[in-house]
């Protein structure tokens, strides 16, 4: 590893006991240099007293007694191991010394030797030292010299007392006689320094040699393990998949520890993983029978699309988790009434569900058993507050539109006010009870409200007048009749689709809340209504005309063209849509527009397209297609559609004549 | 439908009755099939005809086509419903129509 911080580490120490190693023997080189240096000292002041002692009983003035003097000094010299003693004779006005006697030992220093023999006068500065020693300053008489001929102690002390040959006493002189001891103590530090740096050598081998063993040691224990450690957390979720294998715990230090904690956490982890995949398994399934619920749910709902014989019926409910508490449902009565109720449950989730399907099969089998809409809450209520142990409530609205009496009897159990939707929006306020479920011996009333051919009903539960934005304002009810008075004469569908958009544009991001449940009921305007079920044969398009003929009001420019559109589609069906024989479907729908609709399980066929251009037509060859072409020119408008395994083709012409038009 | 035949000099004037539809287009077109030998103008008096589906069409178109080498055919007293189909066909340009 590059940036192992054991390798730094091992650096780090292996630094740090060089600079300690160097610092302590130079330390100790000064301590032991100051020693000798004392102790060098020391003695050549000794020796230097000695050769006053000495020096006294000579005479200066005679050249043997010097020269024998500088014999004795030599052979002092050499057993006080000194470099040379000599004794001279300083002139301070002249500012001249002059060597008197001068003995040298073994080591002496060649200058010396060359410029100091007896006799010679050097004429020069007189170095303070020496100064010192004639006023009798001993402390300052201490010269030491450090040049490149070695490392050399002088001590200079004073002969202030001579023999007096003529008494053979002694008495102090007046001469200036310097007794000069020096000693070269480069010698010993020398060798001192050779076993200093023997020492220092060996030191710094074995320093060296145990900072490696100690790097060694530092790999094996420790940065072995953490790589180990490492490479196991790094691919842990590869070993995983594999199966886990705990870390191995070797001895008891910190890797044995953190390789415990490692497995520790890597169990702990197994465990969670185990307990989240098996949490999200039981999600999964929950959820997964919540979707069947919702299914099974929706499957309790009338279709949302329902063309009925004078009537159209558009609705949806859209929930806002996997099941809700909302229901619309419809039914046409044996006696052509058509029973209309939208309910939604106090409460959502699960519990609104289950009671949302015992509400909307309540109300399907009130409806059919034929109550009038007071008796059919009046029932529904008292049988659904019978087992209501958790006291749950449901909203619900109950009507009967009367196609031959265009009267519409409904009554409210606590629901959102519905509106008609004629040439104004009417809502619907009369006969508003409490919500069932809960009490029950309520009674409900029932209302009666006109509902001319063309107009509408739109029922919807409060999922849409209380849906919240993120600034917790309801979209309202106001908000709402504004919407639906945009829409007075739209499709069912339409209208849905803009109370939808306003909701969206309102709502935003904000989660929905509530289920949100719509149901548009329209009367078709005219309201004309036959189906034909017939087999492709050509003959039968009599029975088309004959059916036709009976539309109201028609006029016999508009019956001819509804009988040339019905015979081109009819024949074209007959001719090529089996290979034999099939079954057609017509269904004829009248009022200000009529709408022809066939249906045919034969070839999937488009009439609406490549329908001929007449420019282009070719008058001199077959005319195929003409049928088609004149259809198109004669309607206000087509649709074709092939779904289920089937052809419908729907043709609309408006019956207003041109000249009224 | 009914059909009425006059031939008068190789000049056939057939009186057509009722609807020409699907259902009576092949009864028209074999009674004009048996008359094109025998005359040279065709001339198919329409005033009892009130409705006209593409069937109709057809069989006119293709007598037209058929005395085109004679001396053609001829559409008289035609409604103004039927006048209307024929005219959306475009056809009118071709046929031969008395006012």
């Amino acid at each position: 590893m590059k940036h192992s911080v054991f390798r730094r580490i091992t650096l780090f120490i292996l630094i740090a006991v060089l600079v300690a190693e160097l610092a302590t023997m130079a330390m100790a080189f000064k301590v032991i240099y100051d020693l000798n240096l004392e102790r060098n000292l020391n003695s050549i002041k000794n020796h230097s007293h000695t050769l006053v002692e000495l020096g006294r009983y000579y005479n200066y003035d005679n050249p043997d007694s010097t020269s024998y003097l500088s014999y004795t000094l030599e052979e002092y010299c050499r057993e006080a191991n000194l470099a040379y003693a000599y004794i001279e004779e300083i002139d301070l006005d002249k500012s001249t010394e002059t060597y008197l006697a001068v003995g040298f030992g073994d080591n002496t220093t060649e200058v010396a030797y060359q410029q100091r023999y007896p006799g010679v006068t050097i004429k020069g500065e007189i170095y303070k030292e020496k100064l010192a020693a004639l006023n009798g300053d001993t402390e300052h008489a201490i010269r030491h010299e450090v040049n490149r001929y070695g490392d050399t102690l002088i001590y200079y002390s004073q002969l202030d007392e001579l023999l007096d040959n003529d008494t053979g006493r002694v008495v102090p002189t007046n001469r200036n006689l310097l007794v000069g001891v020096e000693v070269n103590i480069s010698d010993v530090m020398f060798s001192f320094a050779r076993s200093f740096i023997s020492v220092v050598g060996l030191t710094l081998i074995l320093a060296i040699l145990i900072v490696l063993i100690f790097s060694l040691i530092l790999n094996h224990n420790a940065a072995k393990p953490a790589r180990k450690i490492n490479e196991r957390i790094s691919s842990f979720v590869e070993d995983y998949s594999k199966g886990f294998k705990p870390l191995e715990i070797k001895g008891k230090g910190e890797f044995a520890e953190i390789s415990r904690s490692f497995n520790t956490m890597a169990q702990n982890i197994d465990s969670y993983l185990s307990n989240i995949t098996a949490l999200n398994q039981e999600k999964h399934k929950r959820r997964a029978e919540l979707d069947i619920a919702g299914n099974i749910q929706q499957g309790l709902l009338s279709p949302p699309h329902c063309d009925g014989n004078g009537f159209t019926i558009d609705a949806c409910m859209l929930v806002a988790k996997e099941v809700g508490g909302d229901l619309y449902d419809y039914l046409v009565l044996d006696d052509g009434r058509v029973f209309l109720t939208v309910a939604d449950v106090s409460g959502k989730g699960i519990s609104a569900a289950l009671f949302m399907s015992r509400a909307v099969t309540l109300l399907h089998m009130y409806a059919q058993l034929g109550y009038s809409p007071a008796k059919i809450l009046t029932e529904y209520n008292k049988t659904l507050a019978a087992q209501n142990p958790n006291g749950l409530f449901i909203t619900t609205f109950v009507a009967i539109y009367d196609p031959d009496s265009k009267k519409l009897i409904y009554s409210n159990a606590g629901h959102n006010i519905p509106y008609i939707l004629s040439d104004t929006l009417i809502p619907l306020t009369q006969a508003h009870g409490m919500a069932a479920g809960v009490f029950d011996d309520e009674c409900y009333e029932e209302a009666t409200a006109d509902f001319k051919d063309g107009d509408g009903l739109f029922l919807y539960t409060d999922g849409v007048n209380e849906a919240g934005n993120s600034d917790e304002a309801l979209f309202g009810t106001e908000a709402l009749e504004d919407v639906l008075r945009g829409c007075l004469s739209a499709e069912g569908v339409d209208i849905m689709k803009q109370v939808l958009a306003q909701l969206k544009d309102f709502v935003g991001d904000a989660a929905r809340s509530d289920d949100i449940t719509m149901l548009v009921f329209r009367s078709k305007s005219g309201a004309f209504h036959r189906e034909l079920n017939l087999t492709s044969r050509a003959e039968l398009l009599s029975t088309i005309y004959d059916t036709i003929a009976q539309i109201p009001d028609l006029s016999e420019e508009m019956r001819m063209n509804l009988e040339l559109i019905s015979e081109e589609i009819f024949i074209n069906i007959c001719s090529y849509a089996y290979e034999d024989e099939g079954s057609v479907q017509v269904i004829i729908d009248a009022g200000d527009e009529a709408t022809l609709t066939f249906i045919d399980s034969g070839k999937p066929f488009d009439p609406t397209r490549e329908v001929i251009s007449i420019d282009k037509y070719n008058h001199d060859q077959a005319i195929g297609g003409l049928g088609r072409y004149l259809t198109m020119q004669l309607c206000d408008g087509y649709s074709y559609e092939y779904s289920d395994g089937k052809n419908k083709l729907t043709i609309r012409k408006s019956l207003i004549s041109s000249e009224k038009r | 439908m009914t059909v009425t035949t006059d031939n008068n000099d190789k000049i056939c004037t057939m009186t057509i009755e009722g609807r020409i539809d699907s259902l009576t287009s092949a009864e028209l077109s074999q009674a004009i099939a048996e008359q094109i030998p025998s005359c040279n103008k065709l001339i198919l008096d329409l005033s009892g005809v009130n409705y006209v589906s593409s069937a109709g069409i057809r069989v006119i178109v293709a007598a037209h086509r058929e005395m085109a080498s004679k001396e053609g055919l001829v559409l008289r007293g035609l409604s103004s419903s039927v006048k209307t189909i024929i005219s959306l066909t475009g056809f009118q340009k071709r046929l031969n129509i008395e006012d």
